[in-house]
């Protein structure tokens, strides 16, 4: 148990980077899909909406 | 049977990346890797015969293309492989003189400690040397082409500790480099005006005479003709095998291949034709003069493969590739034997390469001596031996053409000095009375030395023969002519055989032998380094250090620069410094005139 | 581009609190870590270029320089170890953070799709250098080095200050990649010349041109072994890189007044290669090389051909490869011999088997031997300048030779010969040291293989 505690206080740093790289990931993919949203609405992307479906922009 | 020849062919490239596969994977299993090295060459080159005998029964030719590389553009580069006359024929002998010398090389370097790295590095240029030999584009071949230079330079400087060799291998990369302008010349050439390096696609259209001379530019730095020969003598400095595998037999031939390879461009340009010729004729007749004062053997054999390369040139000239690449054919395989036959000699006289200081080795190394003859006869063109088929045909040639007959007489010059030099090693070396100290380790008994030697002596009676008889040249030769022009290579020959013989009976009867300017001319190189190799370099590190480092970085950009500013800042702000002395009631006196002034100009 | 981003920038803290015997490989592995993803930069399936956010945006040129930068990290931590082994544990996190912050600012220039955000960023990189080559070099010439480094930069970006608030106001954008669209508009004329020279003197220092080269060879010389890797890998291709972007701002003016430039970058490479033969310092004439290796890149930027700008990207990434790995081999021979003078440092190929290997290796790259991507980088160029003018042969041949004959030179000097005594009490060679070789060496050769992956944009 011991071993255990001295492990994390040792190695907790490793968690830093993968955390800075999901945190990345996750804010990326919000704003590609917020950009994607936005690529819809222009004329060279965009395409003939199925009937009830709503545009992906606001 | 198609499929037979590609794949045969490829078959013995990869028996030939085998010991370097097995090497990188077992680096510390060196015992016996030389050997191995040794039985993988020889199984590639068993490999390598059934495509020849499908060449000469069939007459196929191939290329095959094996991967994509890249493209730029609209030009593409692939891994691909030409198979036809040259390549097939060239790569068997490639490969049964690289296994006779690595036979060679286990007996000559058996003291080395790093005698596997050594095999290792001859099976990678001989890899890279076929890789020259098969390509099909540009690209591929320049990658040879680049490989067999930088293998040579590791092998010249084989023998690190030295400076002599450090110094020669640098010189060959120099003097190869210099070549490789002309090569990037026509590359970048062929790319702007063909869009294509394949040479299928090449042959297809035409080539100016710009980067045809790119070509001859590269041929004369790769195969030492005038003008860049100085590295091939220089590279005598490596090992004996070192010198009778790539400075004879392959790779200084590899210039001459690339003219062969594109001769069907250069047929119909007079100028490259002609300066090919030239080129060849001033080589061919400058070298062999340089080597009949040589004293040291390898040296006079290196001086005499440098000739026979000028004598390749002109035939290129003459428009007779078939007949050059027969030359380089049988070239190979006496002009191995000869080397091999000086470094059994260098060996049993423990380390002695100066020929006055041999004699009379007829008797103690029979094989030995028996293989320089031959390998001589050879080399002058005795008839029925293998020089005879290629250079006889080419001096026929020559004769029956209408060509520059200046270049005609320096070559049938060329011709006769070969008699002499050839004959001058075997007077000095294996006739008259021993010279050498008495307790020299001669011992040619091992089979290691005189297989190998035996083997080119035999390639050198018979390959020749086997060669003209099955493969028919297709480029037209002259058959027809008077009794005089068939019979001026030997007549020539004869001559320079007798002459000599006389000259040198003359000679032992005077009392001692004055400073002739002649000779000193031939024996010093022509003073061709000692002017090349001493102004070029000094007016380039000159460049180098006074007018590049020290007048233009150190003075003008650094003192003009930042030092400039510094100094000119310096001295102003102490300057201004010292014009504000604190009298305060002064200046604002001095608003009292420019105030109202400004005012009035306003106003 | 954040999921880069951030845990770049995660790797400061990582840095602070990791215990004192991690603390050189939990930077190194995560960044190594980074880097290996980064590859996927590598990927474009779009000819424009893939768009993060409104701030950052990658395409094919940026996107093999990116990778380097985040590949050299780790590396340049590996090759500074031994170099700061003296150094107390908070100092050692310092210089972590400074290259870290390097590393940071260098992703955000080469990724920044605005021209201002690049020349913001592309200053900021001078901060953690100077204080990289003023704090850490070895010698007192070292704040001297930093001085020109700066003053040189400056001196030269500021124009670049003025002439890019100038077009945004003309343009009203400085989107690289939406720019690339639109119709060109610098004509020639003299107030446009002034205008042109102000965008180009930047990236000119920055590669550097010669003439504008002095404070190179300082610096590299000065710097320590960080130092010198990173601005000889990378640094210096930013200039390379902004010229690529900011002529597509001033289309047809370039072709009037990139002449005396090409001519001036041609007969330089001639000059420093010839002053490479006569250096005696090591790192010297590594970073002579590379103001001839630039010179070639500044060529082949500047002749605006679609083959030359395939060049200049090979050669860019080539060229920080290789003078990177020989700054390397460089440094394992000053902490052995403690000395940069070559001479003193000789056959080591008889100590050091391996490590000639490497030499070896590294100076056939250099001089650009086929099949590596360096003699790909310089064949493109001398073919598009040769179709440019015949005659630029003669010059480039020159330098090919000269290249080949100072790489060997020092490559002789180096390895062969006879040793020395004083080399008799040497290190033997790290695991570590093999390591960062090898690193070096499987990326040039995987795009030795593979070319297509680097050839920019125009590919």
């Amino acid at each position: 148990m011991v071993n255990l505690i001295q492990a994390v206080r040792d190695h907790w740093v490793h968690i830093l980077v993968p955390m800075g790289f999901f945190i990345g990931y996750y804010l990326d993919k919000k704003s590609d899909e917020k950009l994607t949203a936005f690529q819809n609405k222009s004329v060279l992307f965009k395409r003939e909406l199925k009937p009830n479906e709503e545009v992906t922009w606001k | 049977m198609n499929f037979m020849l590609n794949s045969m062919i490829l078959l013995s490239i990869v028996i030939l990346t085998l010991p370097l596969m097995i090497n990188l994977a077992f680096p510390h299993k060196t015992n016996h890797f030389p050997a191995y090295c040794k039985n993988a060459v020889k199984l590639a080159f068993l490999t390598s015969l059934p495509p020849l005998i499908l060449f000469v029964y069939a007459d196929t030719s191939h290329h095959t293309t094996w991967s994509h590389h890249t493209s730029i553009n609209t030009l593409n580069l692939s891994m691909s492989f030409k198979l036809d006359h040259f390549s097939i024929i060239f790569i068997p002998i490639a490969f049964y003189v690289t296994w006779s010398i690595l036979e060679f090389s286990l007996w000559y370097m058996h003291t080395d400690p790093k005698i596997h790295q050594f095999f290792k590095y001859l099976i990678t240029f001989l890899l890279t040397m076929i890789i020259l030999v098969s390509a099909n584009n540009l690209f591929q071949l320049f990658i040879g082409w680049e490989g067999v230079g930088i293998m040579s330079f590791m092998l010249i400087g084989w023998w690190y500790g030295r400076s002599d060799a450090n110094t020669a291998a640098l010189q060959a990369v120099l003097y190869n480099r210099i070549g490789d302008i002309g090569f990037m010349l026509t590359m970048a050439w062929l790319m702007i005006n063909n869009n294509s390096w394949d040479l299928q696609h090449i042959f297809m259209t035409n080539m100016n005479t710009l980067a045809l001379l790119g070509l001859i530019i590269a041929a004369t730095g790769k195969s030492a003709q005038f003008g860049l020969h100085p590295w091939l003598p220089s590279a005598m400095e490596g090992p004996t095998p070192v010198s009778a595998l790539l400075h004879s037999s392959t790779m200084v031939v590899a210039g001459i291949f690339l003219l062969i390879r594109f001769h069907p461009m250069m047929e119909n340009n007079n100028t490259a034709l002609t300066t090919a010729l030239c080129l060849g004729a001033t080589t061919t007749l400058f070298t062999a003069m340089c080597a009949i004062t040589q004293n040291d053997i390898k040296k006079i054999v290196a001086f005499s493969t440098s000739s026979q390369l000028g004598l390749m040139m002109v035939t290129i000239g003459l428009n007779q590739p078939h007949l050059a690449f027969l030359h380089i054919c049988t070239h190979a395989f006496f002009k191995a034997m000869l080397f091999l036959c000086s470094g059994s000699i260098i060996h049993s006289l423990n380390n002695e390469q100066d020929i006055r200081k041999m004699g009379g080795l007829l008797h103690i190394l029979p094989i030995t001596s028996s293989a320089l003859m031959t390998g001589s006869l050879a080399l002058m063109g005795t008839p029925f031996l293998a020089g005879f088929y290629s250079k006889d045909s080419i001096i026929e040639a020559m004769n029956t053409s209408y060509i520059n007959s200046w270049a005609m007489v320096m070559t049938l010059i060329a011709t006769s000095l070969t008699a002499i030099y050839s004959l001058r090693i075997i007077y000095f070396a294996l006739l008259n009375q021993p010279r050498f100290p008495p307790m020299s380790p001669i011992n040619e008994n091992n089979p290691n030395l005189t297989n190998p030697i035996t083997r080119l002596a035999l390639g050198s009676i018979f390959a020749a023969f086997i060669l003209t008889m099955n493969i028919p040249p297709t480029s037209m030769v002259p058959m027809t002519m008077p009794p005089a022009l068939k019979l001026t290579a030997l007549i020539v020959t004869i001559i320079g055989l007798i002459i000599p013989m006389e000259l040198n009976l003359l000679i032992n009867k005077l009392p001692t032998t004055p400073m002739i300017h002649t000779d000193n001319f031939s024996n010093m190189l022509g003073y061709f380094t000692h002017l090349f190799h001493r102004m070029y370099p000094l007016a380039n590190l000159q460049m180098g250090q006074h007018i590049a480092t020290m007048l233009i970085d150190l003075n003008w950009y650094e003192k003009t620069g930042p030092k400039g500013q510094a100094n000119l800042h310096n001295t102003t702000s102490s300057y201004i410094t010292s014009t504000q002395k604190g009298l305060i009631k002064t200046y604002f006196l001095s608003f009292i005139i420019t105030i109202p002034a400004i005012f009035a100009m306003i106003t | 581009m954040l999921k880069i981003l951030i845990p770049t920038f995660m790797l400061i803290p990582l840095t602070w609190w990791s215990k004192n015997p991690w603390l050189w490989i939990n930077p190194t592995t995560h960044s190594l870590l980074i880097s290996i993803f980064s590859i996927m930069l590598l990927y474009h399936n779009s000819d424009l270029g893939y768009y993060y956010n409104t701030a950052f945006s990658t395409d094919s040129l940026s996107g093999p320089l990116l990778v380097l930068s985040c590949w050299l990290l780790p590396l340049m931590m590996m090759a500074s170890q031994s170099h700061l082994t003296k150094e107390n544990s908070n100092r050692k996190k310092t210089y972590l953070t400074m290259l870290i912050t390097l590393q940071l600012s260098l992703i955000m220039a080469f990724s920044s799709s605005e021209l201002i955000m690049f020349y913001i960023l592309f200053e900021t990189t001078l901060i953690p250098t100077l204080i990289i080559i003023t704090r850490w070099g070895n010698q007192t010439e070292r704040l001297n080095a930093g001085l020109y480094f700066l003053f040189y930069t400056l001196m030269g970006s500021l124009p670049l200050l003025v002439a890019l608030l100038f077009m945004h106001n003309n343009l009203g954008s400085l989107h690289i990649l939406t720019t690339t669209m639109m119709p060109n508009t610098l004509n020639f004329s003299a107030p446009n010349s002034i205008l042109w020279y102000a965008c180009m003197i930047a990236f000119m220092v920055k590669m550097p041109l010669y003439g504008l080269h002095l404070w190179l060879p300082k610096a590299h010389v000065e710097a320590p072994i960080a130092g010198s890797m990173v601005l000889a890998a990378i640094l210096l291709k930013l200039g390379g890189y902004g010229i690529m972007r900011i002529t597509i701002f001033t289309e047809p003016i370039t072709m009037h007044l990139s002449y005396p430039f090409i001519i001036l970058s041609m007969w330089g490479m001639v000059m420093t290669s010839s002053i490479c033969l006569r250096q005696t310092d090591l790192k010297s004439l590594i970073a002579y090389s590379s103001v001839s290796h630039m010179g070639l890149v500044i060529i082949a930027a500047l002749m605006q051909s679609t083959l030359s700008f395939m060049g200049a990207t090979t050669l860019m990434i080539a060229h920080g490869l290789t003078s990177s790995m020989l700054f390397c081999l460089a440094n394992t021979n000053y902490e052995r011999i403690h000395s940069r003078t070559m001479i003193l440092a000789r056959g080591l190929q008889t100590i050091l088997p391996l490590m000639f290997a490497w030499w070896l290796l590294a100076s056939l790259a250099n001089l650009a031997l086929p099949p590596t991507i360096n003699l790909l980088g310089e064949l493109t160029v001398i073919i598009s300048s040769f179709s440019w003018s015949n005659f630029s042969i003669i010059l480039l041949g020159l330098n090919t030779v000269i290249t080949a004959l100072y790489s060997l030179h020092m490559l002789t000097t180096s390895q062969r010969g006879k040793f020395t005594h004083h080399t008799y009490p040497i290190k033997p060679s790290f695991t570590r040291e093999h390591i960062l070789m090898a690193l070096h060496l499987i990326p040039l050769l995987i795009i030795s293989l593979n070319p297509k992956i680097i050839l920019g944009i125009t590919y």
